[in-house]
């Protein structure tokens, strides 16, 4: 019974996290390999609905734990209805998605199955004998591999590194589990859930930046520009002949005389990529630039690219992130 | 009141990983510091205590000689003691036996809040506070921007994906740090001399009655990502090249 | 009072004996202290310093202040106050790690080493009990900005020759003071001057003034070249009355106040210089790692390598000589101390010792610093010469170390003259020396006996150099002696002979260090070895031309011949690859992106 693996199905404003079809694309060959069944968990109150939802993951089980303490979400609350479940389900095995919930929760469950895990997975070795995951450190300049030791074991899985699975054809069954959280051993309060409102990102801090060069062609060219990075919750940066030309605020130019940044993603439009730009920005780690000029040098460290024009090619990537980030 | 704090020397996150020898990271070049987050912790503890809130700082690391830089660190920032656990042996150790130890440690002092930073930058586990917080019983809040402690409770703003949660807990309660939690000081230079008179001991597991367990999962290789190879430029019409790019900085790149 | 003294921390004595290299302090050398020293002095930097740099270039007094006040609140004006009198009293090495890494700062590098030096220190080894309790706990946490006025319109090098007055009022209660002073550090920010003046035109003597005195005014700021970030002004005095409480140490021995100041001035300025030097080095290596010409990084190129290696051995002897002095500074205080307490007395008798060893620093630093920046903005080429590029006002912000401290001219009279009074007066065994040397030029030289140690090609030549100058002292001493008056006239051979003993204890100081990482092991001591061989390349180079100049200066015909023929059986310099030594050693600064030899990460 223990090779059964399950997957902790995270709800997030009435809806299934994204990041849930992940988790079994990436549990379903453990599974396999383990000779096990895989077991979606909802924990909530109310989440009837969901769950039939879940029941379309392609899991071969789904099962529910309601009760009014898991109204609210809290880590304490989570990891015992978690880890008391999956014993009652006998799963040797659990799958969270590295959320913030995630890293709240997981490792308490761990730790009160006296088991092992590995976090922010994002991608398998091999599932035979003990499996052996793949996992970012030192900021991501480096990988590890990491193996498991023990056949029962935790992992949390970094978004978007496995592909989501397909849809079920026929809904997997649905149980509802009798397990509750102690209520006096619930110490936690949730006094309060603000929703943060997108505020202005700071340069040297954003995790992206939307940077804009000569290319934009005046001030209303970055004004062109803010819905972008608004839509990926980037900052704006520019490039020097743009603060000069008097497009934006000197505060936004990257390179050797201005900041030095080091984004996750740096999209850069209709700047050429001189080398005191790329000063400041060389050592992003995804770089893309968009530019009518092949020859432009920004290309020569760009990961990714577009030869065109930028007032083009903006509205249409607005559209698909909007889709993929809110649709 | 009494505050411990996890800590945790670490690389800084400047610093440029090379494989040694033998493929692990070589540490004998790079800078290292306190973990950023346990700064943070480490600062907020010593607000706390400037508040009058708390009464006393004890800083706790799990790490070899080198460690004792960082542990004379916090105490030139403020910390009142700081206490090494030797970690002869455990220098391949797994998060489930770091937070054994530590919680042993932790124990054995006795405390009323357990501060840390929310995640190691070198390791980036997330791991072992909350796994102490679990060994200890005691609640947690996780990822915090903002503390208040008062009346035997400490309330937390915690940063969840997109919203902030504010919650209450009662003491004794770990909190993680984030990185808006505060701006950590760097030492002055009359506590850096006062730090010398400050208590730092060393201490072995056994001496918490903890005999370490075995690690549940094991490092078997590190990897530097593959250098650069060009951009990969997308053909088409505009919204089809806006498609493949999008996807691409999906599903390769993974940076959205 | 005579004090006790080693034999190696005997002014000078380093030309005439060979130095352990196991009593030698260096860099390597930190305590933990010393390095969490360093690192809340950079986080002072980063934080405090760098986000308002060009603000601060502007000179907003206000602004400069409060920065002031920030770095006393990092306890950094702390360094050097007695701890009875709220500082902590620290070593001089301990204060050196401070100011080196301040020393990058431009402008405020200088008022903070005004607030420190010259602003503080008068009062602290020459005030009364009542005037430390009164000014140094204020000096120490920030709360008053010293300042030191010396200078005056007609006395520069000269400044004993000031003009301003003093004379005593008729109820005895005060000294009455008129006269100006000119290029005032802090001048238009502190709150407490050191102003020096004549009693009855002839007494030369401190006093300390206070912001607000009546008829003390203080003149605009000076339009300068560099230091920007600096206040310097005019100070004017117009029947200021000082209470008599105000005299610094004795009417009529300001000269001691103001020549004994100066020594440890001027390694201070030395080691600051050196942490300019790393910076403008550092900046180099990381510009010309990223600029590309030719399909190439600039760093890549064999012509920027050589001016790379240049800088990594100037950065290297100069900061060897540096921690060299300050530990035995420091060595010789707490050797005094062990008969008692190491009083101020003694620390200014230990000072006057080694203020030959003072002087040296202070140029070498100075000129290394010059030549650094200058290579500097050439590596940036054109974007070197924009303001936008930091180097830009490191270039600038250099010139200054040449000249205040007393000039380089001036230092290098002092270090030579210096030397020959304590020659004939005994106190340095030179002339036995110089007799020994000349009795063995008649015979075949005796080789050097290098056998078993590292870096014995280096110790050759640092033994040959000795010998070189030695004997061309000699001789030149000897066409003048006994009328010191006469070759205090001879400001070349003055000169000349100074740049030799400079270049003897640069590279000395470099080869100690190098030889003490040999014998420690450590990985890099390849490195080390390369920077001393690099640096013996460039000072062996002017202790054979000062030498040469110096005989053809002062001898002819055949006495020249002679002479010159003396000159090459000591000129004997090993033989090293420049253009193969010089890339190596320019590679291990570019992996480092910098200073190759940072202690502290
Ligand atoms: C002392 C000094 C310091 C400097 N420091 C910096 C610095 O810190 N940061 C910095 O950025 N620069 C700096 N520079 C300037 C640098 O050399 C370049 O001049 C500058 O980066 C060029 O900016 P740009 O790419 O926006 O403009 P350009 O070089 O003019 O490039 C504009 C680009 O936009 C493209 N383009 C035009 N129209 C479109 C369109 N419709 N769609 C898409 N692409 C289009 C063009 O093909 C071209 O590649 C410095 C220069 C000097 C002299
Ligand atoms: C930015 C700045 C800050 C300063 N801060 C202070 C301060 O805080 N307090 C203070 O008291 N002073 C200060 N000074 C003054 C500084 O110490 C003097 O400028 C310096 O001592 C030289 O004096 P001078 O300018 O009158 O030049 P001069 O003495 O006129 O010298 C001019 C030239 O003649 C040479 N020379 C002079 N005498 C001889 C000689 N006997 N033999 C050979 N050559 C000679 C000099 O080397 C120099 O090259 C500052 C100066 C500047 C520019």
């Amino acid at each position: 019974m223990s090779n059964d693996i399950l997957v902790f199905v995270e709800l997030q404003n009435g809806d299934i996290r994204k990041v849930t079809p992940q988790l079994v694309s990436a549990a379903r060959p453990l599974a396999e390999a383990r000779g096990g069944k895989l077991h979606a968990l909802l924990v909530g109150e109310g989440i009837g609905e969901l769950a039939r939802k879940a029941a379309t993951l392609g899991v071969d089980s789904v099962a529910v734990v309601e009760d009014p303490s898991l109204a609210d979400y809290t880590a304490e609350a989570y990891a015992e209805a978690i880890t008391q479940a999956s014993k009652r389900l006998g799963a040797g095995a659990l799958l969270f998605g590295n959320t913030s919930i995630g890293k709240d929760t997981a490792p308490r469950v761990a730790q009160r199955l006296g088991v092992g895990m590995i976090s922010d997975v994002t991608g398998t070795i091999s599932t035979g004998g003990n499996p052996i995951f793949k996992r970012p450190v030192y900021a991501g300049k480096a990988v590890t591999h990491v193996e498991v030791l023990e056949s029962s074991f935790v992992i949390s899985v970094r978004a978007n590194s496995y592909p989501s699975a397909p849809a079920a054809a026929s809904p997997a069954p649905i149980q509802s589990l009798a397990v509750a959280p102690d209520p006096s051993k619930i110490r936690t309060k949730v006094k309060e859930v603000v929703v943060r409102a997108a505020g202005k990102v700071d340069l040297t801090e954003a995790d992206i930046i939307v940077s804009g060069g000569m290319g934009v062609k005046g001030p209303e060219g970055f004004e062109f520009l803010r819905p972008l990075a608004e839509v990926l919750g980037a900052a704006l940066g520019s490039s020097r002949a743009a603060v000069l030309a008097g497009y934006i605020h000197p505060s936004h130019q990257v390179g050797q005389t201005g900041k030095t940044v080091s984004p996750s993603l740096y999209i850069a439009c209709g700047i050429s990529g001189a080398i005191q730009h790329k000063a400041g920005m060389s050592t992003s780690k995804c770089i893309v630039a968009i530019n009518t000029d092949p020859e432009a040098p920004m290309f020569e460290i760009a990961d990714y690219g577009i030869v065109g024009d930028l007032f083009e090619v903006v509205p249409p990537l607005i559209e698909e992130f909007k889709k993929l980030l809110h649709g | 009141m009494k505050i411990v704090v996890l800590m945790k020397q670490t690389f800084t996150t400047e610093a440029r990983i090379e494989l040694d020898g033998s493929g692990k990271p070589n540490d004998s070049k790079v800078k290292k510091v306190v973990n950023p987050y346990d700064e943070f912790a480490v600062e907020e503890a010593i607000q706390l205590v400037e508040r009058k809130v708390a009464e006393k700082v004890t800083v706790v690391c799990l790490g070899p000689a080198s460690a004792e830089e960082a542990l004379r660190q916090c105490l030139a920032m403020g910390a009142d003691e700081a206490v090494r656990v030797d970690s002869a042996g455990l220098e391949e150790a797994d998060s489930s036996v770091v937070a054994s130890v530590l919680a042993g440690a932790v124990k054995s002092m006795g405390y009323d809040l357990l501060l840390a930073g929310y995640v190691a930058v070198d390791d980036n586990a997330a791991q072992v506070a909350v796994r102490v917080a679990e060994l200890l019983d005691i609640p947690q809040i996780n990822v915090v921007s903002k503390l208040e402690v008062a009346n035997g409770t400490a309330t937390g703003w915690r940063e969840a994906d997109g919203r902030t949660e504010v919650l209450e807990v009662p003491l004794p309660a770990l909190v993680t740090a984030d990185k808006s939690l505060n701006k950590p000081r760097y030492p002055t230079l009359p506590n850096i001399m006062k730090a010398k008179k400050k208590p730092l001991e060393i201490k072995a597991p056994a001496d918490f009655g903890i005999n370490p367990p075995a690690s549940k999962t094991r490092v078997v290789k590190y990897e530097l990502p593959p250098p650069k190879s060009g951009a990969k430029i997308f053909k088409g019409t505009p919204a089809e090249a806006a498609a493949a790019l999008v996807k691409a900085l999906r599903e390769e790149a993974k940076v959205v | 009072m005579t004090v006790e003294i080693r034999p190696r921390i005997k002014g000078y004595s380093f030309l005439l004996e060979e130095t352990d290299p196991a009593l030698v302090f260096t860099p390597e050398d930190f305590t933990d202290e010393h390095r969490q020293f360093i690192r809340t002095t950079r986080e002072f930097v980063d934080q405090e310093i760098e986000p308002i740099r060009e603000e601060l270039e502007k000179l907003d007094r206000d602004l400069l202040k409060n920065t002031l006040k920030k770095a006393g609140e990092a306890g950094l004006f702390m360094i050097e106050v007695p701890e009875q009198y709220g500082g902590l009293g620290l070593d001089l090495i301990s204060q050196m790690v401070v100011i080196e890494n301040l020393g990058g700062s431009g402008g405020f590098a200088v008022a903070y080493g005004v607030q420190i030096g010259i602003g503080s220190e008068p009062i602290l080894f020459f005030g009364n009990d009542e005037q430390k309790q009164r000014y140094l706990p204020r000096l120490a946490s920030g709360e008053i900005i010293g300042a030191y006025g010396l200078t005056e319109p007609g006395s520069g090098s000269d400044a004993l020759a000031a003009r301003t007055s003093a004379a005593l009022s008729e109820d005895g209660k005060h000294y009455i003071l008129n006269g100006s002073k000119v290029f005032i550090s802090n001048g238009g920010i502190a709150d407490l001057y050191t102003v020096f003046g004549k009693v009855n035109g002839e007494h030369f003597t401190a006093f300390l003034i206070e912001r607000g005195a009546p008829g003390f005014s203080i003149g605009a700021e000076e339009d300068k070249m560099g230091i920007k970030s600096s206040s310097t002004t005019t100070l004017t005095f117009q029947d200021v009355k000082v209470p008599v409480e105000n005299v610094l140490g004795e009417i009529g021995k300001g000269h001691k106040i103001a020549l004994n100041i100066l020594n440890l001035g001027r390694i201070k300025l030395g080691v600051g210089v050196g942490g300019g030097i790393k910076q403008a080095l550092g900046r180099a290596v990381r510009y010309g790692i990223q600029r590309k010409q030719f399909n190439t990084r600039l760093v890549d190129f064999p012509l920027i390598r050589q001016k790379i290696a240049g800088m990594v051995a100037r950065a290297y002897a100069s900061e060897s000589m540096g921690y060299r002095t300050s530990g035995d500074i420091d060595e010789a205080i707490r050797a005094a101390g062990a008969h008692g307490e190491p009083t101020l007395d003694r620390q200014l008798a230990t000072l006057e010792e080694l203020s030959g060893e003072c002087a040296i620093n202070k140029v070498f630093d100075s000129e290394c610093l010059d030549w650094v920046v200058d290579e500097a903005v050439q590596i940036h080429g054109g974007y070197g010469f924009i303001a936008e590029y930091k180097v830009e006002a490191g270039y600038r912000d250099a010139r200054i170390s040449r000249i205040y401290e007393g000039t380089n001219e001036i230092n290098r009279l002092f270090i030579s003259g210096n030397l020959f009074k304590r020659a004939m007066t005994g106190r340095l065994p030179l002339i036995g020396a110089v007799q020994k040397i000349q009795a063995a030029v008649l015979s075949p030289l005796e080789p050097y006996d290098g056998a078993g140690k590292p870096l014995a090609d280096v110790a050759e030549a640092i033994f040959n150099a000795k010998r070189l100058y030695l004997f061309v002292g000699g001789v030149i001493a000897q066409r003048f002696m006994p009328d010191m008056d006469r070759i205090s006239k001879e400001q070349e051979a003055l000169a000349w002979m100074a740049d030799m003993v400079i270049h003897i204890y640069a590279l000395e100081s470099a080869y100690l260090r190098a030889v003490k990482r040999i014998e420690a092991g450590d990985p890099p001591a390849e490195s080390h070895a390369d920077a001393v061989r690099y640096q013996m390349l460039d000072s062996t180079a002017v202790i054979e031309q000062s030498a040469r100049t110096l005989l053809e200066g002062y001898f002819a015909d055949d006495s020249l011949k002679t002479n010159l023929a003396v000159l090459r059986k000591f000129a004997k310099w090993p033989h090293v690859n420049r253009v193969e030594l010089g890339r190596k050693l320019a590679k291990a600064a570019v992996e480092a992106e910098g200073y190759p030899f940072e202690v502290v990460s």
